[in-house]
């Protein structure tokens, strides 16, 4: 189609002398200087410039800068580096004013946006069976990964309740000197056990590899972090955690990222408690408490093994590797006790660092995992990447309703559960032998034991075959009327043959007006609710606990948290919902 | 200009501005387009001056805005031609008319098209090496071999895989 494009009106109008007399306006609104060579982009407002760095990556920026040193100046602007960070969008515009005021530069900020970009998101590690969702969110000026701890949902339901959760994750950023453009530093919090709590921190030397030498390592003679062996693996964990780790007082971890807050006198006492910490922790790093061993700027050989960092995991070299082994196995010796839960949090670490290296590609597994029929070590780790893909990419292609911010938890009152476990079901798409199926994976079951393992896919429905069953009810327990918007055929997971071998029975997947999702199985009339939902908000709202203490089998715990939100309202929450509970 | 409006001529004179470009060429322009310029807009709401001189914008310029501002001005155009029109009116545009056009846009304050080329300009520098930059913007290295590896270094957390273009 060719755009009507209308040709400019002639020049000299002759018409304009016969218009006059006319007041006569003059805009003299910028001196246009005479532009040429490597004045032309010097030249450009300071507004048009960001206008235009807006829709360059923050690589584009730094060859801009790299040109000559107007130029660096130029792209050095907070207003430049703010647009760059705000571009990456998972940290809202007013939080990255909030941020600035702890760091030196935007550039700096977004240097640790981009390290961080990777981790952002869901993370669900298959073995233990039961629950070991871990969500990491932006927190302040600092990543906080939160375990999600399998629970029932409260009387007040998600919105209203509080959810549990505990730590296991911190990485902060931290400016040091002003060249360094601000450093990514690493902690983790151990928060199982309270007197010895141990966060660790795994700093970035401002004098570590460059990134052409790691490619260089790991075009050659570099191993793969995630081909290591599972033991190789934990061990090079172990002792790089070791190394730069920092004890941080209980009282320091008691807020993470800002609460939600409507009260705007509180959200700024949330921030000063925040920055407070943060200066905490500085001091300490500074003061390399907790570890003598570390020299920032060394030229350690562990020193690219920086978290967050993509190009980090991906190649660590083999000698590197081979000391960390060796000092690994010393340094665990020191930590018995703690042996089963941190290898437990380690492995869940493990997982973290392998995903920077998933090539976000293979989406087939998700099928393997439905299917469940591969073997357990292949299906934990090919899981992981599943979700990790359908996490970045996956949730983008949904029809129509559903953004890819969103999860879906799930209330699933049956008949053999008549109470509120909280699920959490990662909604996913997949094509197959031409048919659009909608997967729904459970990566997250409050129960006080698992009925299916993690990665089950709870139903597969063709989203383009329409259901011919019927919704059974007509209103919701408000007696306001139910408007299916849409139904799928498909199947739900029913019991078959033990735990890793779920059969399947056919059912129908119903769309409501308001966004909620409903499962039902043609037979046994067990009904499956599914609710959009905001993590990020819900864990800002939540209860932090302590971690459950380490025991060895983790699909049937012996202790298990109740929230207690939920206690009291077993009752008064089947009443309310009659329509589900019933079910 | 010639008008079949019923309000009569006055009113069609009402209805037209003149535009004049630095070098001194004047273009007719119908006041529905030229409003679509913030500046011009109230230029006009203040006084009724019905010739603006416009000593920054160059005619060549002013004559790709003014193709511009009358092409959205029609009402008989769909968005969806709108649109097109826009990726038409950038696309083959040098980097130094399109610098021009981003200065017009900017004060003469027509938003869309200032976004526009902003973003085609951006397009342009996307993904090149700094020997390419050095190269089309003509400058001058004046960084020691040093100091750009200490640059390099320091910026190296914004690197991706991406292959870069050196043209």
């Amino acid at each position: 189609m060719q755009p009507p494009v209308r040709p400019p009106p002639p020049r000299n109008f002759v018409a304009v002398k016969i218009l006059e007399p006319f007041a006569e306006a003059t805009i003299n609104l910028v001196m246009l200087p005479d532009l040429c060579g490597s004045s032309l982009l010097l030249a450009l407002p300071d507004d048009i410039f960001s206008l235009i760095a807006r829709s360059l990556s923050p690589r584009d920026v730094c060859s801009l800068g790299l040109s000559c040193r107007d130029l660096h100046a130029i792209v050095a602007s907070d207003k430049v580096w703010l647009a760059q960070c705000d571009k990456l969008g998972f940290v809202p515009c007013n939080t990255l004013v909030e941020w600035r005021k702890g760091v030196c530069s935007y550039k700096a900020l977004c240097r640790f946006l981009v390290n961080i970009h990777p981790l952002i998101g869901i993370w669900v590690h298959q073995n233990p069976e039961l629950g070991n969702v871990v969500y990491v969110m932006p927190g302040f000026l600092s990543v906080v990964g939160c375990r999600i701890i399998p629970q029932e949902v409260g009387p007040l339901g998600l919105e209203e309740g509080p959810i549990l959760k505990s730590n296991v994750l911190l990485l902060e950023v931290e400016p040091r000197h002003q060249r360094n453009v601000g450093k990514l530093a690493y902690s983790k919090s151990f928060a199982h056990d309270v007197d010895k709590e141990v966060s660790r921190r795994l700093s970035r030397s401002s004098s570590g590899i460059s990134k052409s030498q790691r490619l260089v390592g790991q075009k050659g003679t570099g191993i793969n972090f995630s081909r290591l062996g599972f033991g190789d693996r934990r061990r090079l964990l172990d002792v790089v955690t070791s190394q730069t780790r920092l004890n941080i007082p209980e009282t320091a971890n008691s807020m993470l990222f800002p609460r939600v807050r409507n009260d705007e006198c509180d959200s700024k006492r949330d921030l000063a408690v925040l920055y407070e910490r943060r200066l905490l922790l500085l001091q300490m790093y500074k003061r390399g408490n907790g570890n003598h061993d570390l020299k920032p700027g060394s030229e350690s050989p562990l020193n690219p093994t920086v978290l967050g960092s993509s190009e980090v995991c991906k190649s660590l070299d083999c000698t590197s590797g081979y000391h960390a082994l060796k000092a690994g196995d010393a340094e665990q010796a020191n930590y018995p006790k703690g042996k089963t839960l941190s290898g437990f949090l380690k492995n869940g670490l493990k997982q973290i660092l392998g995903k920077s290296s998933s090539t976000y590609g293979n989406r087939d597994f998700q099928k393997k995992n439905a299917s469940s029929c591969n073997s357990k070590h292949v299906q934990l780790h090919e899981f992981l990447q599943s979700v990790a893909c359908t996490g970045s990419k996956g949730m983008s292609r949904i029809c129509g309703f559903m953004g890819r911010d969103f999860w879906l938890a799930s209330r699933r009152p049956s008949e053999d559960k008549p109470g509120k476990a909280l699920f959490f079901i990662l909604i996913s798409y997949e094509e197959s032998e031409g048919q659009q199926l909608l997967i729904a994976t459970k990566i997250l079951e409050g129960t006080s034991y698992v009925l299916h393992p993690n990665g089950s896919a709870m139903f597969i429905v063709n989203i383009d075959q329409p259901s011919t069953d019927t919704f059974p009810w007509g209103t919701d327990e408000d007696s306001n009327h139910i408007d299916v918007k849409q139904s799928f055929m498909g199947e739900g997971i029913a019991n078959g043959y033990g735990f890793r071998y779920p059969g399947s029975k056919p059912g129908s997947l119903f769309i409501i007006q308001n966004g909620l999702l409903v499962f039902i199985w043609k037979e046994s009339r067990a009904v499956l609710t599914l609710q959009k939902l905001n993590l990020a908000d819900l864990l800002r709202k939540g209860e932090r606990v302590p971690s459950l203490s380490p025991v060895s089998n983790f699909a049937y715990l012996t202790k298990t948290y109740s929230n207690v939100f939920s206690g009291f309202s077993n009752s008064s929450n089947a009443l309310s919902s009659p329509r589900y509970a019933s079910l | 200009m010639v008008t079949t409006d019923e309000k009569g001529p006055l009113t069609a004179k009402k209805k037209s501005v003149i535009i004049r470009s630095c070098d001194g060429d004047e273009f007719l322009v119908s006041e529905s387009a030229a409003v679509l310029s913030t500046s011009l807009k109230k230029i006009l709401e203040e006084k009724e001056d019905r010739l603006i001189h416009l000593s920054d914008i160059d005619n060549k310029t002013l004559a790709m805005v003014i193709a511009y501002l009358s092409t959205h001005a029609d009402d008989g155009l769909s968005d969806d031609l709108k649109r097109s029109f826009d990726q038409e009116f950038v696309s083959g545009k040098e980097f130094d008319v399109l610098k021009y056009l981003v200065l017009a846009t900017d004060t003469l304050q027509v938003t869309c098209l200032c976004y526009t080329v902003a973003k085609k300009m951006a397009d342009i520098m996307k993904n090149k090496l700094v020997e390419w930059v050095r190269r089309e913007f003509d400058i001058q290295n004046d960084y020691t071999p040093e100091a750009e590896a200490e640059i390099r270094r320091l910026d190296a957390w914004a690197w991706d895989d991406r292959q870069l273009e050196d043209d």
